[in-house]
């Protein structure tokens, strides 16, 4: 469903952010992007939905051409993917459900959307959102008030509200604690075995990369370092990908 | 010369790509033209106050700055010393970094030079002034312009002296150097880099203070400071005193009429800057706008605009306005309308370019278009902060509403300079008490509301 062949990026300031990266994801994975801190995770998932326009390369999307399309094609594109980040990044002074309502964007049948008013089957349709991830009852709260955890679970439901085909999530759990990060990966887990969506996650904790993941792509400078199966990683290779001084730290 | 010698390197003449930085010398030339405007103030302020007394101070002042200036350009500056200058070192013509003995020498040889060259330009310029038709021109000029013909000519004469001097010689460097034996060389001057000297040391701060010196000491001069005139005026502000606090309220019915005008003004000027203000921050905030020729242009056109807008003062638009629609109120409310349309849309369009980038990211990756995207993820970002810039300029235009009323635009200002023309005292007295009253009571509510918003 996600084929990426030849993806280079070089930023403006001339730092190689990827080189030639080669890809095909296919429909119902759960692929875990590992690698140090600058190996290309988040220039990779920002590039599959042009957040960042890739140097060169190629990037196709159910059959349609993501790093071609432009203005209008581009975000049509966009709205099948949905995107988790870090940081959340939810408007904090906006409530719960307008901060859900705003992953709808980019389908039409809102048109008083600029004002902030939505029809009623898509308010029912970000609590239904809100339902599934288990926080319905926080709809009218500002997304400041919440915590962490909460925050990207409204994210995720942002993502959701998208009726996404794939998920992008760039370290969802680098800012939460050990317990909540669990809670957010089963969410995200949840949405790859029920609603089948595809899902691309970097992660810094191996476990969690082995307890969720189906399979797990290990980027090292920018080059793929590995591709395979959870299991396939032992301690040579996370030596390789991490450095020879690194030692695994098991959350759990 | 033996090949391993470094090879000298042409000042000013040749610049090497990231080996000889030329920054330095431009700064240099940027501070000797300070002084030397300094210098033609002071001449100028003498002639027109006729007040010579400070002549010859000022004179010996300035020789003082420039004596400074020469002396650390041609000794510390450029031997790697200061932070101004880190690429070019002095080395001896037999190789090795130059020691204390070698850099006096230089700068005797540098002087030498120059007091050669400036005898020239003198000798020179004496012959063309008394045997050609240039001197006609010259004494028809005040004494202030014939000092800066001297000195333009002396200063010409010797750096193309200098320069020449080096011209000629097929190694390149300056007469003074060879005669030094010694010269600069970018090469050595990277391991000079790691030195750093004290304080006192680096000629960056003597100049530094020296400029600052003549700075405050000119400054001194064009505001006429006397403190003399302070004590010798205070019986006549005496009937303001008493005046002050005996304010005449028979006016207040009328005041306080004006005064309602001027709360008005201010605040229908600042609701009409609001919406203008917004759009136009917008235009003008670097993120908003894209990267395109279109989007640059816009941005820079709307950046220029609030500045010079801004730049104009509340009171000149007033005059500006009062001759196109005639004294009145109205007149008042456009200039400060006009006036706070930039304050704001510079104040809102910095709010702009600072808001969190992430929650854009995250709109954008949702497929929204860039209007959806500034509405949902920009918009709520700035509100708070739009709210109380706009709440502190409707306190600001309440107080320059008063002073926009003295040339025209009514309300209290319009009273207050009547009164004050009439020289009744009292009455400017209870206006005074007015406006401090209001104008305190506004900016106590609005920090408050502020306060809570932020």
């Amino acid at each position: 469903m996600l084929t990426v062949e030849g993806l280079s990026k070089v930023y403006d300031d001339g730092t190689p952010a990827l080189s030639d990266v080669n890809l095909e994801i296919a429909e119902g994975e759960f692929v875990v992007l590992i690698g140090l801190s600058g190996s290309g995770k988040s220039t990779l998932l920002r590039c599959i939905n042009r957040l960042i326009d890739p140097t060169e390369g190629r990037i196709t999307f159910e059959g349609d051409d993501v790093t071609a399309a432009r203005g209008a094609d581009l975000r049509r594109i966009r709205r099948r993917m949905g995107m988790v980040f870090q940081q959340f990044n939810l408007v904090p002074r906006s409530s719960v459900l307008r901060n859900v309502l705003a992953g709808r964007l980019g389908y039409p049948g809102a048109p008083l959307s600029l004002l902030g008013l939505w029809p009623r089957p898509m308010v029912r349709m970000a609590r239904g959102c809100l339902e599934r991830v288990g926080i319905a009852d926080k709809a009218q709260n500002r997304a400041s008030a919440l915590s962490g955890g909460q925050q990207q679970r409204v994210a995720i439901a942002r993502a959701l509200m998208q009726e996404p085909k794939l998920i992008l999530a760039d370290e969802p759990v680098a800012s939460l604690d050990p317990a909540t990060s669990d809670s957010v990966m089963r969410y995200l887990g949840e949405m790859n075995r029920e609603m089948g969506l595809t899902i691309i996650c970097s992660l810094h904790f191996l476990s969690l990369a082995r307890k969720y993941g189906s399979r797990i792509i290990a980027l090292k400078d920018g080059r793929m370092e590995f591709d395979g199966l959870p299991s396939d990683i032992d301690d040579a290779l996370f030596k390789q990908i991490y450095g020879e001084d690194a030692v695994e730290v098991k959350i759990r | 010369m033996s090949p391993s010698h470094p090879r000298p390197v042409r000042l000013g003449l040749r610049w090497e790509r990231s080996r000889i930085s030329i920054a330095p010398l431009v700064w240099d030339a940027a501070l000797t033209i300070y002084i030397a405007l300094g210098i033609l103030y002071i001449l100028y302020h003498n002639e027109r106050t006729g007040r010579p007394e400070g002549a010859s101070l000022s004179i010996v002042v300035a020789a003082l700055l420039i004596a400074l200036e020469a002396a650390v350009v041609s000794t510390c500056l450029l031997d790697g010393a200061g932070p101004r200058i880190t690429k070019l070192a002095l080395v001896r013509a037999e190789g090795g970094p130059a020691t204390a003995r070698d850099r006096l020498r230089r700068l005797l040889a540098g002087h030498l030079m120059g007091a050669g060259c400036l005898l020239l330009a003198m000798a020179l310029g004496a012959g063309l002034v008394a045997y050609t038709s240039l001197g006609e021109w010259y004494r028809a000029l005040t004494p202030a312009l014939q000092a800066t013909v001297i000195g333009a000519w002396c200063t010409t004469v010797v750096v193309l002296g200098v320069l020449a001097s080096g011209v000629v010689h097929p190694t390149g460097r300056p007469w003074h150097d060879r005669w030094a034996r010694t010269w600069f060389d970018s090469r050595v001057g990277r391991a000079a880099e790691a030195r750093v000297l004290p304080w006192y040391r680096q000629s960056v701060w003597w100049i530094g203070i020296g400029a600052i010196a003549l700075t405050y000491w000119v400054g001194w001069r064009i505001s006429e400071i006397d403190v003399k005139e302070l004590g010798n005026g205070l019986s006549s502000v005496r009937p303001l005193a008493l005046a002050l606090v005996q304010p005449d309220f028979s006016i207040l019915r009328n005041c306080a009429w004006a005064m309602v005008e001027t709360v008005y003004l201010a605040l229908m000027a600042t609701t009409f800057a609001v919406p203008l203000a917004v759009v136009l921050s917008f235009l003008g905030a670097r993120n908003i706008m894209p990267r395109t020729v279109v989007g640059t242009g816009v941005y820079l056109i709307m950046r220029t605009i609030f500045t010079v807008v801004r730049s104009i003062e509340p009171i000149v638009w007033a005059i500006i306005f009062v001759v196109w629609v005639g004294l009145s109120p109205f007149a008042g409310m456009l200039a400060l309308m006009v006036h706070s349309v930039a304050a704001l849309g510079k104040l809102y369009s910095e709010q702009v370019e600072n808001i969190d980038t992430g929650p854009v990211e995250a709109i954008r990756a949702t497929g929204a278009s860039a209007i959806h995207t500034v509405v949902y993820a920009v918009w709520p970002q700035v509100v708070p902060p739009f709210v109380a810039f706009t709440l502190y300029r409707w306190d600001i235009n309440v107080r320059m509403a008063t002073i926009v009323g003295m040339v025209g635009g009514g309300g209290i200002g319009a009273l207050l300079i009547q009164y004050q023309g009439m020289a009744r005292w009292n009455e400017v007295a209870l206006i005074a008490w007015l406006i401090t009253m209001v104008v305190w009571l506004m900016d106590i509510s609005s920090a408050r509301i502020r306060e809570r918003i932020v």
